[in-house]
């Protein structure tokens, strides 16, 4: 047991001519971003109405709101993350898993593996977070957890998190591709020279998928702070829809203007 | 997603089914589903009460089921949505009651789709037509045996190190299920029983083989995502007519959780066979249907694959463990080569024995491919043995906060391990797969030190193992400390923007940063609202708002379409400005609307001249 199951590259001639970039080796990171990203612009935007990605993304931006009543479980259990009381990092981790794993299963008929990644990339976001704003002195206690995702509920910490999620969100897109096809292209003189550069290839992805998304702290922030407390609204699925259509188009263009494609635009 | 709708057991489609439609049958003159289970005690007969034939019989057709139908491409066409499959099935039973309440459907549904990705969904009628008696799948015999546990014996290293286990280190008296679809694996696992009889085990254990398969038909999906929900319920029903609540899986944890080693292995593709969220799954389903509380054991969750081969050579069972066998690949085994060295269960196992330093116990001419300095070049053999190295590098490096941001896979089974917190489960996983990483790595080091030579003089093949890890020439610069940190600073403290547009009259059009500009209705509707807009900033004042029946007869348009105009103009304006300037447009930021006053350009607005609009 323990059978795993590997993809293939599409067929199609923008997917050769990647496998074709890709085997002439030296290939700068930011092109190869954005030909997969355009080279999967279609299959994105039918996924981004995968309802499991959307509640993904819903419910990361309800968590911190959540945080700030005094029974945080309790809160948490409206939204449908059910976790004991009081829960600690890794409890309120597990706990929204599983509210996205539900909400994967509920919608069966509709989901990708765009919704897939996303719990993933949500899952990252919190921990990362969380981690970062509790107490280093000290082991953080539950109390300091709760507190600590309730200050996420800012809008200049909402921007972060809206960005850390894009960016954890772009880049497996991008590995999603590259990992079937990067290990046909180890070895002197390619692409990667051996097995830990495609580690170094990974950093450099992540680390330009960082500064793409750098955009979206502005406007998330922008968007958020309009929303959620000048205007005051709740924000709902379809509003978390809007948000990440604009989000991705932005992200999309931000990766063209990077690459040397984007010299002459 | 495909639809499928499988009818078993004699039932037929009602007219006008939609999707595709499957017949499974374990008899009849439709038998298609072949079920046979050897070697039951008769004394044993009485202890097999109806719902466990049902439960064969059902767990027999979900397997068969998946096997005949088939998943999307391997090319995960719009991102995986065709690997998903609708499976729905019609079943008579003979204890519908206990199938068809709430908390075994559930259950089932539940643990199936965790399972496979697939999404499930069942029907259970009362059987009208006589079901198959139990003496149709199983060969009764005279013998009698007490057991002291049941375990799930496939004939690879795991299975087999528990059962050395279990008689030799605990004593006990064990009954062992295998079961098998294919005749060279079934010829493993009675090699291997044959071997442990000829170590004086004989009066200690009973095997049980099953075998289930689509007849007659050859598979059109391999990935049997289901299979451990069949063997599962084998071993439960096995379990049962020895009076027991309780059955064993040995699995090491690593294989368990099995994180995915590359980024487009998501969900189920990464099999969770005897994950631990499904096991508790498993353990649900068999309570309900049973009326009490069923355990499995999973005695090796916390194991890497190396340390449960060392536990045979502890019991001194070394020399059988090359008789052990994982490949997938059955079909490309010879006389010379009993594993295919390509699949990730031989992969895993061949790292395992090396590491364990089982080299004289297992073959190495026996692998198709050898480990580390077989040529892997040939297109896609290369990818699973790449990641698998390349996962164990970047863990060996993983520090413990990273650990869950890294893999965030892992979250699902935080809360499925009976009597642990999520929290303990987390460290225990992180220091689980810290001692595989470094298993692996001590393979690869062992590797260099034996194959040194022909590594400088470049006689590998530069597709094996070794020389992947050997080319290393890249130096990549440190990133600058803090620079993360300094730009999100700098990107947080930007003002919002405000928007400046400019209205270009030779050409008709309202312009705006970028190559973004409105034309025709638009610029007209613009165009008439910008002179009070213009004045009242040149004498700040508040500026009036246009009536809307002035606007309209300016416009040369009824009011309706006035509004209509609008709404399209504000929807063109406000997507393109969130797009390309990260501005975010409520209704009126635009164009504002007052009730019973009109329409204005909104104050927030600059009016540029054109050549200023790129500055």
């Amino acid at each position: 047991m323990g059978h795993i199951r590997l993809g293939k590259l599409p067929a199609s001639k923008k997917w050769r001519e990647i496998v074709g970039y890709m085997a002439a080796g030296d290939v700068l990171v930011a092109d190869i971003a954005n030909a997969i990203a355009d080279a999967s612009d279609k299959s994105l935007q039918k996924a981004i109405k995968d309802p499991a990605f959307l509640d993904a993304l819903w419910l990361l931006h309800k968590i911190p709101w959540a945080a700030k009543e005094q029974n945080f479980a309790a809160a948490l259990a409206k939204i449908g993350i059910y976790v004991p009381d009081n829960p600690s990092r890794s409890e309120l981790i597990a706990g929204y898993d599983a509210a996205v794993q539900r909400s994967q299963q509920m919608n069966a008929p509709h989901v990708t593996d765009l919704s897939e990644m996303a719990k993933h990339a949500g899952i990252t976001t919190l921990n990362n977070l969380i981690q970062d704003k509790s107490p280093k002195l000290w082991e953080a206690t539950r109390q300091d957890v709760q507190q600590s995702v309730a200050t996420i509920s800012s809008t200049e910490n909402f921007g972060e998190m809206a960005q850390s999620f894009f960016s954890g969100l772009v880049q497996h897109n991008i590995q999603y591709y590259l990992d079937r096809e990067i290990s046909k292209h180890v070895g002197p003189g390619r692409m990667v020279p051996s097995l830990g550069d495609i580690s170094v290839m990974e950093g450099a992805i992540k680390r330009h998928c960082d500064e793409t998304t750098m955009i979206m702290r502005a406007f998330s922030k922008d968007w958020y702070g309009k929303n959620a407390f000048h205007l005051g609204k709740d924000i709902d699925r379809k509003a978390t829809q809007g948000f990440a259509h604009v989000a991705f188009t932005k992200i999309r263009k931000e990766l063209k203007i990077r690459s040397s494609e984007g010299e002459n635009v | 997603m495909k639809t499928f709708k499988f009818f078993c057991g004699g039932k037929t489609a009602p007219n006008g089914t939609q999707g595709k439609v499957v017949f499974l049958d374990v008899q009849g003159t439709n038998h298609n589903v072949k079920l046979k289970i050897e070697d039951i005690s008769k004394g044993l007969m009485s202890n097999i009460p109806d719902v466990i034939l049902d439960l064969i019989e059902v767990a027999s057709y979900v397997y068969c089921a998946d096997q005949k139908t088939k998943r999307g491409s391997e090319m995960l066409t719009d991102m995986g949505s065709d690997w998903r499959r609708d499976m729905h099935f019609s079943i008579p039973v003979r204890c519908p009651d206990l199938w068809n309440k709430e908390a075994t459907i559930s259950s089932l549904r539940d643990t199936l789709g965790f399972l496979s990705d697939d999404t499930y969904t069942f029907e259970f009628v009362p059987a009208t037509s006589p079901l198959a008696t139990k003496q149709l799948y199983i060969d009764f015999t005279d013998h009698n045996i007490a057991a002291d546990d049941v375990a799930l014996f496939s004939g690879g290293i795991d299975s087999f190190s528990g059962a050395i286990d279990a008689l030799v280190g605990e004593k006990k008296k064990m009954i062992l299920v295998g079961h098998h679809s294919a005749p060279k694996i079934n010829s493993v696992q009675k090699g291997l029983i044959q071997s442990l009889r000829g170590r004086g085990l004989a009066n200690q254990f009973h095997f049980v083989s099953i075998e289930v398969t689509n007849k007659g038909e050859e598979p059109v999906e391999y990935t049997q995502r289901t299979r451990s929900f069949l063997f599962a319920c084998l071993g439960m029903a096995i379990a049962h007519m020895f009076g027991k609540d309780s059955f064993t899986f040995y699995e090491n944890g690593v294989v368990s959780l099995n994180i995915p080693i590359t980024k487009d292995v998501l969900g189920a593709r990464a099999t969770r066979t005897t994950h631990p969220k499904v096991i508790r799954g498993f353990e649900s389903i068999f309570s309900e249907i049973l009326g009490k509380s069923v355990t499995i054991k999973t005695p090796y969750e916390w194991m890497t694959k190396k340390e449960v081969v060392l536990r045979a050579q502890e019991h001194g069972f070394s020399d059988l463990v090359g008789e052990t066998n994982s490949c997938t690949r059955p079909r490309s085994w010879t006389q010379q080569h009993r594993h295919c060295g390509i699949c990730s269960q031989c992969i895993d196992r061949r790292f395992a024995m090396l590491a364990a330093d089982f080299s004289a116990n297992d073959d190495g001419r026996k692998y198709k491919v050898d480990l580390l300095t077989g040529d892997r070049s040939a297109d896609r053999e290369v990818t699973m043995a790449a990641a698998y190295v390349r996962f164990a590098q970047d863990f060996k490096t993983l520090s413990r906060n990273q650990f869950l941001s890294k893999h965030p896979q892992i979250t699902s089974a935080l809360s499925s391990f009976t009597g642990m917190t999520a929290d303990e489960a987390e460290e225990k996983i992180y220091q689980l797969y810290m001692r595989h990483a470094e298993d692996v790595m001590s393979v690869i080091n062992k590797g260099f030190d034996d194959y040194r030579t022909r590594l400088i003089e470049g006689t590998l093949p530069s597709g094996c193992i070794l020389s992947m890890c050997f080319n290393r020439h890249v130096i990549e610069p440190a990133e600058t400390p803090n620079i993360h940190a300094e730009f999100s600073a700098f990107m947080d403290g930007l003002q919002p923007k405000r928007c400046k547009f400019s209205v270009d009259r030779k050409q008709n059009r309202i312009v705006f940063k970028g190559d973004f500009f409105i034309d025709g209705a638009d610029y007209n509707l613009v165009n008439a609202l910008v002179d009070s807009f213009r004045s009242a900033k040149q004498n700040g004042t508040d500026h009036t708002f246009v009536r809307t029946s002035n606007l309209a007869v300016t416009l040369g348009v009824e009011e309706a379409s006035l509004r209509k105009q609008l709404e399209r103009t504000r929807k063109k304006v406000h997507e393109r400005l969130a797009v390309d300037q990260g501005m975010v447009f409520d209704t009126n930021d635009f164009i504002e609307n007052k009730e019973r006053e009109g329409y204005r350009l909104n104050s927030s607005l600059i009016e540029v001249a054109l050549v200023d609009l790129e500055e």
